[in-house]
């Protein structure tokens, strides 16, 4: 077990190695650079912010210097930011996104698990069909729609919630929501049909046949089954909770990571574009880890085959 | 990603219907779905001759600035007119041309590239499989939005990235990103035809690699392929939209759907009009291509309609 998680753990490296050199070479590969729209300057001054940031070198060379860089935890400096390390701007915005994130997973559990349980025990019944309607919409409303049409209803309409910003736990309210709707109809379907199966088990016929009480047999022996195949989802959920950030936090004004990415895209500051891609990629590849291991744990067939 | 591309479930136990026909028809939901992508098309197609305006042409210079903040749909404008004074139902049009355009279209880059990939992976020795797949682990490993910001990012300001208000370096980026999905279909469904008698029959009769995977391979496996296109449109049009809301895809004053309700957002507090056409337009087409690619794959990947 351990060599098993050991060798994942190992695979991480080349993962991050590819990410770091397409993101550097994509950065560069393109002409223009983080000074083209700023006020005109002469060639000299030019030519002296770009030796003040690197940028002259030979691109091998400034290869080399990153990927030095990035092997000590150094991330290098933003461009717009005037000399602000990137791990710092990314630290800025870590705890807002990780609170963001982490309430968003709660939403995501609370909300999805028990739909899909229940659909799944009453097949064919009106929370059923409540709960494919949910899982087809929530599928295809994009999660800046749906904060619209929550904006629109829950602050401009009835002044329950504040339109932007964070703060108290009233300005969480609709971003949550917004971005944690399509994960969980997704968890919903999974718990469904993963219930719908585990239903017709024969040791949940036994476990009627002793005499139990419904209801521990529905939390002891079904729903703890139907809930194996949603641990692959933390991986996918991961990514979308980062993704979904990058416009969550642009529509609700929300100072965390993903504003200071997407941000960083207009000014076509390469420190923190690059920073934050090798930063979230690590988080992904990371849950995905965990999910690995976690299924190796509960399956010894995974970590005997092709890791 | 997997989230995104996924449809709605299929109702479980329905046995697998012969023709596409039928599986639209005994889905109303997938009937009415069919109904409303086929229109969408069709306005996109003839939008020049549909709309009533231009689609930048700002009204008061010929109907006077009184038609301005009339937000609300009227005789006149169908659709209202959106804060910038224009006629927000020849936008919507265009809009639908734009997301449209960009949903299908970006679908044959992705379907090119995966089947290159896939197939080289599949067909070839088998240290390029190992490369390959290796490699498209490592781009699954990247969530799909934020290599394509970083492509849209990299584009911007370039003679590329500006043409066409912005949309085509999105439609590459787009393209270029979504391909893992289609790669890894394409080996699974080699590596499993490849086994099959008549695969093997082909091979003892002396077909050349080549015919093998034109002849036998690719007529059994475009199905599962086409579905998994179909769940990429839905995908494509949310990051298009999502992207040019954000600011980073599209550039106003193209008429994409995202544009708009970005500059609808602003005056919400006013009226929610000029956002909800928009909106309602993005979540609509979604909702019509992920019914449909449920339909489709019960006819043409039964197996993978779980």
């Amino acid at each position: 077990m351990l060599i098993y998680i050991v060798r994942r753990a190992l695979w991480l490296v080349p993962v991050l190695w590819f990410v770091a050199t397409l993101t550097f070479v994509l950065m560069h590969a393109i002409p223009g650079g983080p000074f083209d729209e700023d006020a005109p300057r002469t060639a000299n001054s030019a030519r002296n912010l770009e030796v003040k940031y690197g940028l002259a070198e030979s691109l091998p060379t400034q290869y080399v210097r990153y990927m030095r860089g990035l092997a000590t935890g150094d991330l290098g400096i933003s461009f717009q930011y005037q000399d602000r390390p990137v791990t710092e701007v990314i630290a800025g915005g870590m705890g807002t996104s990780a609170t963001l994130g982490l309430l968003t997973a709660l939403y995501v559990l609370v909300v999805g698990v028990p739909l899909g349980v229940l659909a799944g025990l009453r097949e064919r019944s009106l929370i059923d069909y409540a709960s494919i309607g949910f899982a087809t919409i929530g599928a295809s409303l994009p999660s800046f729609v749906l904060a619209i049409f929550l904006v629109t209803v829950l602050s401009v309409r009835l002044q329950w919630t504040p339109v932007l910003g964070w703060g108290d736990a009233r300005h969480a309210i609709l971003p949550v929501i917004a971005l944690g709707s399509l994960p969980a109809s997704y968890i919903a379907r999974i718990t469904r049909v993963a219930m719908i199966e585990v239903k017709r088990e024969d040791y949940i016929r036994t476990a009627r046949a002793k005499g139990l009480r419904e209801r521990t047999v529905v939390l002891r022996h079904m729903a703890r089954n139907a809930l194996i195949p949603v641990l692959t989802l933390i991986g996918p959920i991961t990514a979308h909770l980062v993704t979904g950030s990058f416009i969550i936090e642009q529509v609700f004004a929300i100072p965390g990571i993903g504003r200071a990415f997407v941000q960083a895209g207009f000014a076509r500051d390469y420190g923190v574009i690059m920073g934050v891609t090798l930063f979230y990629a690590t988080v992904v590849v990371g849950a995905n880890l965990v999910v690995d291991i976690l299924y190796g744990l509960a399956d010894p067939r995974i970590r005997e085959g092709r890791a | 990603m997997t989230l995104a591309v996924a449809g709605a479930d299929v109702v479980d136990g329905l046995v697998a219907p012969r023709s596409l026909r039928r599986a639209i028809l005994r889905r109303p939901a997938a009937l009415v779905a069919a109904i409303i992508v086929a229109a969408l098309c069709l306005a996109a197609a003839f939008a020049p001759l549909l709309v009533p305006y231009e689609a930048h042409q700002q009204l008061y210079f010929t109907e006077g600035t009184g038609v301005c903040q009339q937000y609300a749909p009227s005789r006149a404008h169908i659709f209202g007119v959106d804060p910038l004074c224009r006629d927000t139902f020849s936008r919507f049009v265009n809009g639908a041309r734009i997301s449209l355009a960009i949903g299908i279209f970006t679908q044959a880059i992705i379907i090119g590239i995966g089947m290159l990939i896939g197939g080289a992976a599949g067909l070839g020795p088998s240290w390029l499989d190992n490369l390959l797949m290796r490699f498209t682990d490592a781009t699954y490993a990247f969530p799909d939005l934020l290599l394509i910001i970083l492509m849209a990012s990299a584009l911007r300001g370039t003679a590329l990235g500006d043409w066409a208000g912005g949309t085509f370096a999105i439609f590459l980026a787009i393209g270029i990103v979504g391909w893992v999905t289609i790669a890894r279909l394409v080996r699974g469904e080699i590596l499993s035809l490849r086994t099959r008698e008549f695969v093997i029959a082909a091979q003892a009769l002396g077909a050349t690699k080549p015919r093998i995977f034109l002849q036998h391979l690719l007529p059994n496996m475009i199905g599962p392929v086409i579905v998994a296109a179909t769940f990429g449109i839905p995908a494509a049009i949310f990051s298009e939209a999502a992207l040019s809301y954000i600011g980073i895809g599209a550039r106003p004053p193209t008429p994409s759907w995202g544009v708009m309700v970005n500059e609808g957002y602003g005056v919400m507090l006013v009226s929610v009009w000029p956002v909800l056409f928009p909106a309602a337009g993005i979540a609509v087409t979604m909702l019509c291509f992920t019914l449909l690619g449920d339909a489709l794959r019960e006819v043409l990947d039964p197996r993978g309609a779980r």
